[in-house]
């Protein structure tokens, strides 16, 4: 059976998260290797290598919740609130809805 | 406050840093393996601190020195320890603030990059992508410096602008004297910016007023940011949209498509963005 796992930022991960899959420099360099438990100066050397994302086991990181959603619908009408009688404004701010929902689903 | 005053005030300003940046690159320094790229890059994300030593730089340079690189380079990295030893750390108060602005620069310089790609024919002299990234991450040098050394007149500000009284740049200029594209010109010419930068920190909210030389990079400055802004980055207390210059936008000729890749695109750029506000508020 195959483990769960998530692509995270590295400014998400925290010590005691297991890697997943190795973190490489470039093609050749393997920094460290898959089933490495991360510790605080693990991720202090990878973020001084430029490393971005790594791959860790389970779901560590949450999605949205509804409330958050519904949140985040209620800044987006409010900051266009003041823009409601320029098309090209309302034309942008529907672009931005159909973005969230796209993202909210995946 | 007479323009005078307040350009007397700009000159001696201290820079400042957010705490979690000085530490962050005081570590970078530190350690022998960080790369010209890596201290680069987390240079990069602060306004201010790309500012002053674009400024350094061009004190002495024979030529406009427009690349954060260029600048590193040419003074060397004891240049950065200088700076981050002489800033100021920035008080637990403004951190929030001075975040989320630092957040919209740098959700402005990612557009610019993503919108150049896309309308490359509409830019003929297309900058190279770390002067675009500068374009958009300083464009609103002029907001920040009024959260941190005008603060109070700033608060007013943002005050009558919850109250519907008129757009910030009108009540800002009441208020203190200077809008904040004109606050930024000043503080450009004072830090000895160069004129890619000083153009579009003046410019951006006026985006056909800019000299005619610039006008294509300052109309993308203008969209860039009304794109941030619509994301949901905003200046503290300024979360109303203003209306898009329809003209500067038709030069770039965004379509509706186009207009829909770009802010995909953009959203997967920025998740990493979007984390780094909150981060800079973390002691690290």
């Amino acid at each position: 059976m195959a483990i769960e796992e998530q692509r995270i930022l590295l400014l998400q991960a925290q010590p005691g998260m297991v890697l997943a899959r190795d973190v490489n420099q470039g093609a050749q360099v393997k920094l460290c290797g898959k089933g490495t438990v991360l510790t605080t100066d693990l991720l202090q050397q990878l973020d001084i290598r430029g490393i971005k994302r790594i791959v860790v086991q389970g779901r560590p990181i949450a999605g949205p919740t509804q409330a958050e959603k519904n949140e985040e619908k209620r800044k987006l009408a409010e900051r266009f609130s003041r823009v409601q009688d320029q098309p090209a404004m309302i034309e942008l701010q529907r672009a931005v809805e159909r973005l969230m929902r796209k993202r909210w689903a995946q | 406050m007479a323009h005078e005053s307040i350009t007397a005030r700009l000159f001696t300003l201290q820079a400042a840093v957010l705490p979690r940046t000085k530490a962050r690159l005081g570590r970078l320094l530190a350690d022998g393996n960080a790369s010209l790229t890596t201290i680069t890059d987390a240079m990069a994300h602060d306004p201010l601190l790309t500012a002053v030593l674009l400024g350094q730089a061009n004190l002495a340079a024979p030529s406009p020195v427009t690349r954060p690189t260029q600048a590193l380079v040419s003074l060397g990295f004891t240049s950065i320890e200088t700076v981050l030893g002489d800033a100021r750390e920035v008080s637990q108060r403004q951190c929030q603030p001075l975040a989320a602005c630092f957040a919209l620069g740098n959700a402005t310089a990612v557009l610019m990059r993503i919108i150049a790609d896309y309308r490359s024919t509409r830019l003929p002299h297309r900058p190279d992508d770390e002067t675009l990234h500068i374009c958009g991450l300083l464009h609103d040098l002029g907001t920040v410096i009024a959260i941190l050394h005008f603060t109070d007149k700033y608060v007013s500000a943002c005050r009558r602008l919850a109250a519907g009284e008129g757009p910030l740049s009108r009540l800002l200029e009441e208020i203190l004297g200077l809008d904040a594209c004109a606050l930024g010109g000043h503080l450009a010419g004072c830090w000895n910016l160069p004129p890619p930068y000083s153009t579009v920190i003046t410019w951006h909210a006026k985006p056909l007023s800019a000299p005619s030389e610039w006008i294509d990079l300052v109309a993308l400055v203008h969209l860039s940011r009304t794109l941030a802004r619509a994301l949901g980055f905003h200046a503290p207390g300024d979360i109303w949209l203003d209306p898009v210059d329809e003209k500067a936008a038709e030069m770039l000729g965004l379509g509706r498509t186009d207009l829909e890749r770009v802010l995909n695109r953009t959203l997967d750029e920025l998740e990493e963005l979007q984390l780094f506000e909150s981060l800079l508020l973390n002691d690290g």
